[in-house]
């Protein structure tokens, strides 16, 4: 345990001085933006059941980043202590188009939506809900789409592909949703 | 077990910057505010501007309320001021054709005057008496994109005379406002047009111009008489967003309305007005913000046998939020105002000086600390602000909250806050139809004060919410009517009135199937007011408060097949003491149509009675009668 905080310590300093050599712009990634998108996540993990075989008993709660964390912390930090479906939550990064059984959200960055059709042809019909932020996210078979509309976090959400997954999706989150079809972009 | 993964990852994924971020800085409040808001409230987040104006920390330690466009549309709604009926906690009571009593948590008069109103940040009060002219705060309804009310002080972020409440009114993004949208509606006792325009700009900017004229008919007495009051107004406007999803967000908008108001017993009035606001919002790498707003806003107001008054305002406010550690959240700013007001003498009454020109400045600063992590916070902030009437006024606030699961918050907080003199408490000079001065300010008045105590719970289970709000105010040095010995003449307004109200407000949210909402408020309001020993005045301050007791309301919308939606919104008002007017109960029912570019409704308000009293201290007060009518939407 000591050799472990030990370690630990040595790992923080390391990362702690590369980040201060880091450009800006890598840290500008600590927006509302990331804020809100945390809060909604914890949020939609509220109003989406699971079906019962995809947790496992002893098993956390997964909220899985496909690559890359663009959260910046805020993520771990809204989920911090909390629970959902009676689990406590945890937060872990996978690596790109690896399969996410374990997962119950996979959340795909915007930086890696040119991936985002592989990582969705992976998850296949796995009850998992994908969660992206990038154009035709949708199109290409995730659930949920981040969009920043006018300066506000809207999302869009393919209710169609949840139901065919075996999620079932509260009608508060369907009726806060954008739009609840099954491709990207459309008028209300 | 979790510190080794932790570990393991931060080396395999070659200490990428996020991840390091994580284990280095510890807990950051903003992400523990925000997680408590539902979905809705998350969505009206501005997440270009995060200064106090879209500031989400009020949102969870604060007894605060927000409607969307949206709710507003399916209540059938036409006019702002009927909008603030779908509040819980806020008063709202019709006086004339032109004239509302609106107020929070009491002191409801028809120029109540404990509210800060802000339409997209720029305040809509006015200085001559702080409250509001209702009557010219007209918008596209369309174009509303929320409004949120803040219940009890709201001074140290918003200012002076957030006493016992904030009103804000925030329209949509440019960026929402696409295409062309046509509404034409008429009926009974009313009559509108509204055109807008938009298009884009840049990949996420736009613009919209619009132009609406409205009608509204003359109410009655309670004869059936026509009272002869009714309201014409015609008003265009803009606004421009660009870069909203960039570093620096800016925003330019501006409006100019003309309009008659019938008075039954003289000509009509004229108002006139116009705005220009300005708002670059800057983000900068460590995530620090900053903003800067400037506006400009001049109104006419001509009321025969009354008065008149043009009023000039320059407006300068900048903000900067920044975090302090792990553990602050820091809200700083200044604001700098100049008010120019002439005032034209009238048959009854002059102010003097005729005209007056007021600075107002302003400071603040806000902090909210984590005390532990995800479950306890503190919020300590104060603004200092100087006036030309009473100098400088300090307006502190300590707020806790905790949470102690994700579905449940409880708050509470202390605050105090002032209402400043205004032109009517210090300069008017009031003769009726006598050669001599009936009634006159005093330039001594004295700010009015308040110090509030409020609890709060607020928990969501399931498809339910409910919102659970308390309080406890202690008022001082209230606005009175002295006669002067021996014969009584002048009566000098000053400052010999204490107050204590305390009150419930609870609200509620049910969703029992996807096509259908259900809200309900309830209001329990108790007021004690009490002369010092040193007033004259006898009349027991009848003329600064008039509230029901008792208020509640309930609403539903429901969605039905074939594209047809279905609204009712009930409200019963308890009684008002003085003027008297009964206790009643109202309904507004609503029938819409919606299918892609058209929407048709029909709206029926006031439907239990032919026509009925609100507020008065009219002879003869006027009454509100039954309407029917109908509206058609076009988006194309």
């Amino acid at each position: 345990m000591a050799f472990l905080s030990r370690r630990r310590r040595f790992a923080l300093a390391a990362a702690a001085a590369f980040v201060a050599a880091c450009p800006a712009a890598l840290r500008a990634q600590r927006s509302l933006e990331y804020e809100v998108k945390a809060a909604f996540l914890f949020n939609f993990v509220q109003f989406v059941e699971w079906p019962g075989q995809s947790l496992r008993a002893g098993e956390p709660f997964r909220i899985c980043l496909t690559g890359e964390n663009p959260f910046a912390g805020v993520l771990e930090r809204t989920v911090a202590g909390e629970q959902a479906a009676g689990r406590p939550i945890e937060i872990e990064i996978l690596a790109p188009e690896a399969p996410p059984s374990r997962c119950q959200v996979l959340f795909v960055p915007r930086t890696l939506a040119a991936r985002a059709p592989a990582v969705l042809r992976v998850v296949g019909t796995l009850p998992v809900l994908t969660v992206g932020e990038s154009a035709r996210f949708l199109d290409a078979g995730g659930l949920v789409n981040f969009v920043v509309e006018g300066g506000h976090v809207r999302f869009d959400i393919n209710a169609d592909a949840a139901a065919a997954r075996g999620l079932r999706i509260s009608s508060k989150l369907l009726r806060v949703a954008r739009s609840t079809g099954s491709s990207d972009r459309r008028e209300r | 077990m979790r510190v080794a993964t932790s570990v393991l990852v931060l080396v395999l994924v070659g200490a990428s910057t996020a991840r390091a971020q994580d284990q280095t800085a510890a807990i950051r409040p903003g992400d523990q505010t925000l997680k408590r808001l539902s979905i809705e409230e998350l969505s009206s987040i501005d997440v270009t501007s995060t200064l106090k104006h879209a500031e989400p920390i009020g949102a969870s330690a604060a007894a605060i309320e927000v409607i969307t466009g949206d709710d507003i549309r399916r209540a059938g709604i036409t006019m702002v001021p009927e909008a603030l009926r779908l509040f819980t906690g806020v008063q709202v009571a019709r006086f004339d054709g032109r004239t509302w009593a609106i107020s929070a948590r009491g002191f409801t008069i028809s120029t109540a005057n404990k509210l800060v109103v802000m339409i997209d940040g720029r305040s809509v009060y006015t200085p001559l008496f702080s409250g509001v002219f209702w009557d010219v705060q007209d918008l596209v309804l369309e174009d509303v994109d929320r409004i949120e009310v803040i219940r009890g002080p709201g001074a140290t972020l918003w200012g002076a005379n957030a006493v016992n409440g904030v009103i804000n009114i925030v329209t949509k993004h440019a960026s929402q406002t696409e295409g062309t949208m046509v509404q034409v509606g008429g009926g009974s006792n009313f009559g509108q047009t509204s055109v807008r325009y938009g298009w884009r700009l840049g990949r996420d900017g736009g613009v919209r111009v619009y132009g609406k004229y409205r009608y509204r008919g003359s109410q009655v007495f309670a004869t059936g008489a026509s009272a002869h009051d009714p309201l014409r107004s015609g008003q265009a406007g803009f606004r421009i967003d660009h870069g909203a999803s960039g570093r620096t967000a800016m925003t330019l908008q501006g409006d100019v309305y003309k309009g008659a108001i019938g008075i039954f017993d003289r000509p009509d009035s004229d108002v006139a007005g116009g705005n220009l606001l300005g708002r670059v919002a800057h983000t900068y790498a460590s995530g620090s913000q900053l903003q800067l707003q400037l506006y400009y806003d001049g109104t006419y107001r001509r009321v025969p046998r009354q008065f008149a008054e043009h009023r000039d305002t320059f407006d300068f406010d900048l903000q900067y939020r920044t975090r302090a550690g792990a553990r602050h959240d820091l809200v700083a700013g200044a604001g700098y105002q100049v008010m120019h007001g002439h005032a034209a003498p009238s048959q009854v009454l002059f102010f003097e000086p005729q005209t007056r020109t007021s600075p107002l400045l302003n400071l603040f600063a806000q902090d909210e600390i984590t005390v532990v992590p995800n479950r306890v916070a503190v919020i300590l902030g104060s603004k200092f602000e100087h006036n030309d009437y009473t100098g400088w006024e300090v307006q502190p606030t300590l707020r806790a909250r905790w949470t102690p699961s994700g579905r449940d918050t409880l708050w509470g907080a202390v605050s105090r806050a002032v209402r400043m003199p205004t032109r009517f408490d210090s300069d008017l000079r009031f003769t009726g139809v006598l050669p001599f001065v009936v009634l006159r300010g005093d330039p001594g008045f004295v700010s009015e004060t308040v110090l509030a105590r409020e609890i709060g719970y607020r928990r969501r289970v399931g498809v339910a919410s409910i919102d659970l709000a308390a309080f406890y105010n202690t008022y001082d040095d209230l606005r009175t009517q002295e006669p002067t010995p021996p014969l009584g003449f002048p009566i000098v307004l000053a400052n010999n009135m204490e107050a204590r109200t305390s009150g419930i407000e609870l609200s509620a949210e049910l969703e029992p199937a996807a096509s259908m909402r259900l809200h309900a408020g309830y209001t329990y309001l108790s007021e004690d007011f009490r002369m010092k020993p040193a007033s004259l005045d006898r009349s027991g301050g009848v003329s600064e408060f008039n509230d029901p007791a008792h208020q509640v309301w309930v609403r539903s919308s429901i969605n039905l097949p074939r594209d047809l939606e279905a609204d009712a919104v009930f409200r019963s008002v308890g009684a008002l003491p003085h003027p008297a007017i009964a206790r009643y109960s109202e309904l507004t029912l609503r029938l819409g149509w919606r299918r892609g570019a058209t929407e048709l409704s029909i709206v029926g308000d006031n439907l239990l009675h032919d026509h009925h009293p609100e507020f008065s201290n009219l002879t003869p007060p006027e009454e509100f009668p039954r309407s029917v009518f109908g509206q058609v939407t076009w988006r194309f």
